[in-house]
């Protein structure tokens, strides 16, 4: 049980202000310092303890899905990503976010975009309507202090790709991942949950990827501040042309319905 | 859990009154900050110099966790859809006389299952699903050009059919999916002696793996408000259904797996 201090109430005692605000208060600290003993099992009723998810850091819920109606119209994504250096050929650079568009990085370009990085999917570049799921309502969180890791899975659907073909057959495809926005309103990407999704395997139905997100992958030593604010899905087209690894920008897919899922999870150590 | 700041400071020469003390016991609010939030709302800030440790959160979240799938084809014939319905409205337009895809959506066996909410404070479930299937609309390579049976080319055709998931028998429009043709049937090759297209292996063969989870601010959207909501303590169900104009659809393997989160 927590220890609270308190000073009950004597008969024939006066009912004043200072007495009735010292007692209030004595529970109140007792409650807000509560010790290790008061959290051992069956030491606090149940309804006390913690819920596994953390609702309260999600008041936009957990999840995002679009187009909430029939899809008349498809968006088309024509982004390709750039190489590391701004080259045309060598690795990928999977950090780069396009800047063309109505509202970039949000939404399809409406043109070719050609090697200028990721796009955050939004049907009709309605930013509300995006790929992405905001936590504690976009101010950012340390997920140790929060006592917190995050599961996150995306899938899209894309129902044509095509593009001006690479110089390797069957190197078409459709990339998808998971990126997240930091305290300094800077996205990340997440380059372990990059798909690559050949567009033969395109016209399966769907592309998804997925992750636990943790302190050690947004820590302030790494390419973030260590906060996060929230996470989101990320898509591009892109091919590769030959063994050197040079991109095709002219791949490109038509999307209809995704959706993101972002689960917070306290546990110390999951 | 916030710090409790009793809302209430008593002034020497205030009038005690009932209400006023009943407000630093209990007072609702989205940040609260009386007593009331011992229930639920432990956290870091409560805790001095304590880890949130799996010991601590509240026992049995996961209990009622559930999957249910099978494995045994099972085909869909465009003779389950006859009448005049539009698969391209979601929803039935009855000022204009429109039947759409959802009210002829059928369950496809072993996607639906019935799951419990055992706790008054269930924040939503975890839906998750799978499904291999082929589709057989009656395409065929023609001099290596795909057509239909009348003789028409067909490609670029959009997908006639619609797999969605129902909550409580509520269509979640954005978890659907469509699923382009194969381009050769399941029931006769291109020619005398070719191989069917009818495994899992061949190109021809579709999957979706989707997930949603449906919480206390999204499931509105789908769920009329009025209706039981479908993380409320009881029973409810999720399945996928189909609604098609393909002649022929085969459902290989096919799994749903709920779990209520709290």
């Amino acid at each position: 049980m927590p220890t609270i201090n308190y000073t009950p109430f004597l008969e024939g005692e006066d009912l004043t202000a200072a007495g009735m605000n010292q007692r209030v208060n004595e529970v109140a600290n007792g409650l807000n310092a509560l010790d290790d003993s008061s959290v051992e099992r069956h030491g606090l009723r149940y309804v006390h303890m913690p819920l596994l998810s953390a609702p309260g850091l999600f008041p936009a819920g957990f999840s995002k899905e679009a187009p909430l109606a029939a899809a008349s119209v498809l968006d088309n994504y024509d982004n390709g990503l750039p190489a590391l250096g701004g080259g045309g050929t060598g690795p990928t650079d999977y950090q780069t976010f396009s800047p063309n568009g109505p509202n970039a990085p949000y939404g399809p370009t409406g043109a070719p975009d050609d090697g200028a990085g990721w796009k955050i999917p939004a049907y009709q570049n309605v930013v509300a309507d995006a790929a992405e799921v905001i936590i504690n309502g976009g101010t950012a969180i340390n997920l140790t202090t929060q006592r917190l890791k995050l599961l996150v899975r995306a899938s899209i659907e894309v129902v044509e790709a095509d593009g001006s073909g690479g110089s390797v057959n069957g190197t078409n495809s459709f990339i998808v991942g998971i990126g997240w926005e930091d305290g300094t309103t800077t996205r990340h990407v997440l380059e372990r949950t990059v798909r690559w999704c050949s567009h033969d395997a395109i016209e399966r139905g769907d592309c998804v990827t997925s992750t636990l997100i943790t302190q050690a992958d947004i820590a302030a030593s790494g390419p973030g501040d260590g906060t996060i604010a929230s996470v989101f899905m990320v898509v591009a087209g892109g091919a590769r042309g030959s063994a050197t690894g040079a991109l095709d920008n002219g791949a490109q897919a038509d999307v209809r319905y995704y959706n993101i899922s972002c689960l917070p999870l306290h546990a110390g150590d999951l | 859990m916030p710090d409790i700041t009793p809302p209430e400071v008593f002034v020497p020469g205030d009038v005690a009154e009932a209400a006023r003390v009943s407000r630093n016991l209990y007072r609702s609010g989205s940040t609260p900050d009386t007593f009331e939030v011992i229930n639920g709302r432990l956290s870091e800030e409560n805790l001095d110099t304590v880890d949130i440790e799996r010991r601590m959160v509240r026992a049995r979240s996961f209990i009622t966790a559930l999957t249910r799938g099978a494995t045994a084809n099972t085909d869909f014939y465009e003779e389950f859809y006859r009448g005049d319905w539009d698969i391209n409205a979601l929803f039935d337009l009855p000022l204009i006389g429109t039947v759409g895809a959802f009210s002829r959506s059928l369950v496809i066996p072993g996607t639906g299952l019935t799951y419990t909410v055992d706790w008054e404070d269930c924040q939503g479930v975890y839906l998750a699903w799978h499904i291999g299937l082929v589709v057989d609309a009656g395409y065929i390579l023609d001099a290596g050009v795909l057509k239909d049976k009348d003789g028409n080319n067909v490609a670029g055709v959009e997908a006639d059919n619609l797999v969605t998931l129902h909550i409580d028998d509520f269509p979640v429009a954005p978890l659907s999916r469509k699923f382009k043709h194969g381009d050769q049937s399941m029931v006769f090759p291109e020619t005398p002696g070719d191989p069917l297209r009818n495994d899992s292996v061949q190109v021809d063969a579709r999957w979706w793996s989707g997930h949603m989870i449906l919480d206390r601010v999204n499931s509105t959207t789908y769920v009329p408000p009025g209706n039981v909501q479908p993380w409320v303590k009881g029973h409810h169900t999720a399945d996928l259904r189909l609604a098609s104009k393909n002649p022929h659809i085969r459902f290989k393997t096919r799994r749903m797996t709920a779990i209520p989160i709290r």
